[in-house]
């Protein structure tokens, strides 16, 4: 045993100066995928080679199992990672995440287990599911924690799928209670992502309604809990918002802190067993737009908090944006990453947000491993906002997709298209990057153009990380919208100031239809439209990217187009005779990284962006260079982040598809 | 007699006709209607389109400017059959014509427009011949 161990600090000690390699962060282990992201720390990386450039042609479907009769009505956006433990498949399934255990190698149904909550449930504020978290005792005590659509906590058996009953009250944990509100209702609090076990201690996040234009400024904070994985007793509560005495208050001016709610973590969670620690993705607060009720820089909103797993108390955070007016969250698990920066090793974690940069920390202390610099960023012109007046911005690695809009990024196909764009854009404010919304219609202007977007740049897919190389590989959506915002009719909302149209596109949808945008799709329902010319894309491509970015040197090694243009900009008449196949999609690829291959896919392309932003090839991608290996179309969309296992002596990749009309189901991938 | 009878032609025309330009202003639907609409548009559409009709991160507002310049003009028929056709928009198709013309009756009432004695029918034909417009008169 001494033996073995000096012969791996040996070889260590051989590889760390090549590649800066580290083998504490090291993925999924021992063939299964115990957590939503592979390991704690959601590298989405497997050690398995099984699947190799050689073979990797021949994958097939081995089986498949269908979600379609899970849940009062179908799912056809499956956000979900299965967990793989011991041979057995977990997951949650349907509109009402119903908690299910398959067989890993024949996809035969082993349990579910199904809790009814009547209107908690129907009126859930999210429905999406992504999965569960596991928990053993490394004995005989295993269990799969769910958290409910109505927002509670449920311990079950792993083996049967039976309540613990001596966790919370008969298996369940009520989750609405201690958020310093008198009266929570159904649909105002809930989670799409699982929670996380570190230490023994299931730490939930939560998630609100959107807030685009809400009601009230008033809402439900989204606190951070953390539960005892035996007894479901609740340990502790970090306060997202704090409240008088506590670290933060000072930055919720004018007692903002007492109503405001969200900055909640809605996004997967990320941990390190070793360290104890958690890292928390923290979201916005209340407003998504405007910012006037609840003044101030707002911590720990879009920070990266570290606490420590089994006490609650923060070890470190790092605030992303100060006062938030983009909605752009904290999207995405922290990935952690053991890297070697000019020649000194560190544990790092990277966040990686929807406004395009990847802030990496050293994850013990905070400390940024490449100096993050406060720059001055453009001024709110909103009656009642205060903008920040800088925003932080990281000296390394560089943003891994387009930040700020100018003439110069307008599409140029032909000069009609070209002409069509600028006269579009010349109805918008363009700016860079913390370019705020503005009041409709104020300078003449139709709303400020963003870029990326809310829903773009990287969201909740995330990226993935190989533990071996320390290469991050992140995908990205580059797709400009609108923001404007209108006088909130004090009967419908208290908010002073809500986005025009919801999503924030301003009258822009409406002139643009006058410039002959198509306002809905045909026949196949209502998505979100492209803001440029003919319904076409406003900026050129690529509109959907995978960046692979080396964390030792901060490097960006290569970027790929995510696969060739949507079908609807493929076929359109002014697209005649353009070649559009390295334009890519404006969908998230999700991605999982093995020994042998980086795996990504088209996207859902849902609810994303542009007219069938999404499609149903799924790719093998050399990690070195970004050459497609292999693609090949899967019977629907990926929905959800792909994972592997091994199981019987052989590999296999299970990912979630569906697309609108094809109900959701679990694909296995096989080479026969 | 054969003019009393084109008369009566006549009044029944003008009366068809009448029916035929009905516009929102007309107390098209009953408030038992849009109550039983804002049921189902809390269960079904809120979580997108927010419970003031505000409209959500990717779902547009219902009420007020930038809905009812966008359906200016257009027929309550359009807006109940695009409504059917296309939401929920994860899973369109499951609302029923009835579903879906309750949820348009609870919107026409937020937006201001008032309720009459009878509820609005699902009738696709009679549907096409409301009119959405800013104010009563033409």
């Amino acid at each position: 045993m001494r033996l073995r161990a000096a012969r791996l600090s040996t070889l260590s000690i051989l590889l760390v100066p090549m590649a800066g390699r580290v083998f504490a962060q090291q993925g999924a282990t021992k063939g299964e995928w115990r957590f939503y992201g592979g390991d704690a720390g959601s590298t989405k990386y497997s050690p398995l080679d099984q699947i190799g450039a050689a073979n990797v042609k021949q994958l097939e479907i081995a089986w498949r199992w269908k979600a379609e009769n899970f849940g009062p009505r179908p799912d056809y956006n499956w956000e979900v990672t299965p967990l793989m433990v011991g041979g057995v498949l977990y997951f949650t399934a349907g509109s009402r995440r119903d908690a299910v255990a398959v067989d890993a190698a024949t996809g035969e149904t082993l349990w579910m287990y199904r809790l009814d909550e009547g209107e908690r449930g129907d009126r859930a504020v999210r429905t999406q599911n992504r999965g569960l978290a596991y928990w053993t005792d490394g004995k005989s005590d295993n269990r799969i924690l769910l958290i409910s659509p109505g927002f509670q906590l449920v311990a079950l058996n792993a083996r049967t799928g039976v309540p613990i009953s001596s966790f919370g009250k008969d298996g369940i944990v009520e989750l609405t209670e201690g958020l310093d509100r008198d009266v929570v209702k159904p649909g105002q609090i809930g989670s799409s992502s699982p929670a996380i076990v570190i230490r023994g201690v299931v730490v939930v996040g939560a998630a609100l309604a959107a807030g685009s234009a809400p009601a009230s400024k008033a809402n439900v904070p989204g606190y951070i809990r953390g539960y005892d994985v035996r007894t479901g007793k609740r340990i502790w509560t970090f306060r997202t918002i704090p409240r008088p005495g506590e670290l933060g208050h000072e930055t919720w001016e004018k007692e903002s802190w007492q109503y405001t709610g969200n900055t909640g973590a809605w996004a997967p969670l990320s941990g390190d067993e070793e360290l104890g620690y958690v890292y928390i993705p923290v979201e916005m607060p209340t407003g998504d737009f405007y910012g006037g009720t609840h003044l101030g820089d707002n911590l720990f909103s879009d920070s990266l908090v570290c606490l420590d797993a089994r006490t609650g108390k923060r070890v470190w955070h790092f605030q992303t944006i100060h006062h938030d007016v983009w909605d752009w969250d904290l999207s995405s698990p922290p990935i952690l990453a053991d890297i070697t920066v000019e020649g000194k090793k560190i544990k790092a974690v990277a966040q990686v947000t929807k406004q395009a940069f990847t802030f990496v920390f050293d994850r013990v202390t905070g400390q940024p491993v490449w100096p993050i610099e406060e720059r001055p960023v453009p001024q709110s012109s909103v009656p009642g906002e205060k903008t920040s007046a800088t925003q932080p911005f990281p000296t390394k690695p560089a943003p891994f997709d387009r930040q700020g809009i100018t003439t110069g990024d307008l599409i140029d196909f032909t000069p009609q298209l070209r002409a069509e764009a600028e006269n579009i854009a010349s109805r918008y404010q363009l700016g860079p990057l913390f370019l705020p919304p503005i009041v409709r219609d104020t300078g003449g202007k139709l709303g400020s153009l963003i870029l990326p977007h809310h829903t773009g740049g990287a969201n909740w897919p995330g990226g993935a990380l190989d533990p071996e190389t320390g290469i991050l590989y992140v995908s990205s959506v580059t797709n400009p919208d609108s923001l404007a915002l209108v006088a909130a009719d004090p009967k419908r909302s208290d908010m002073g100031y809500v986005a025009s149209m919801g999503g924030g596109r301003a009258g822009g949808r409406s002139a643009d239809f006058r410039g002959g945008m198509p306002r809905f799709s045909g026949g196949e329902g209502f998505v979100r439209q492209n803001i440029g010319p003919q319904g076409l894309p406003l900026v050129k491509p690529p509109w959907g990217r995978i960046t692979a970015i080396d964390l030792n040197s901060g490097d960006h090694v290569w970027m790929i187009a995510n696969g060739d243009a949507p079908d609807a900009v493929k076929n359109h008449p002014a697209m005649k005779g353009i070649d559009l196949k390295n334009a890519g999609k404006p969908e998230r690829s999700p991605l999982l990284v093995t020994k042998t291959l980086l795996f990504g896919a088209d996207g859902p392309g849902l609810f994303n962006a542009g007219p069938g932003a999404g499609g149903r090839m799924f790719r093998a991608i050399d990690k070195k260079t970004g050459a497609i290996i292999h693609e090949f179309a899967l019977p629907a969309s990926t929905t959800g982040v792909p994972m592997t296992y091994l199981i019987d002596g052989k590999q296999y990749i299970v990912v979630a598809t569906g697309a609108r009309g094809t109900p959701a189901e679990l694909v296995a991938l096989a080479v026969p | 007699m054969r003019l009393a009878t084109s008369q009566v032609v006549l009044f029944i025309l003008a009366a068809g006709a009448a029916a035929a330009s009905r516009s929102v202003w007309d107390g098209v639907y009953s408030s038992e209607q849009s109550s039983r609409g804002q049921s189902a548009y809390n269960s079904k559409c809120a979580r997108c389109h927010g419970e003031a009709l505000l409209g959500g991160e990717s779902s547009p507002a219902l009420v007020d400017r930038d809905f009812l310049e966008k359906w200016n003009g257009k027929s309550v028929g359009a807006l109940v059959e695009l409504t059917r056709r296309t939401m929920p928009s994860d899973g369109p198709g499951k609302l029923s014509r009835r579903q879906c013309t309750d949820i348009i009756a609870y919107l026409l009432g937020a937006n201001g427009f008032p309720a009459g004695k009878s509820d609005l029918v699902s009738d696709a034909a009679v549907l096409d011949e409301i009119f959405i417009q800013p104010s009563p008169k033409k």
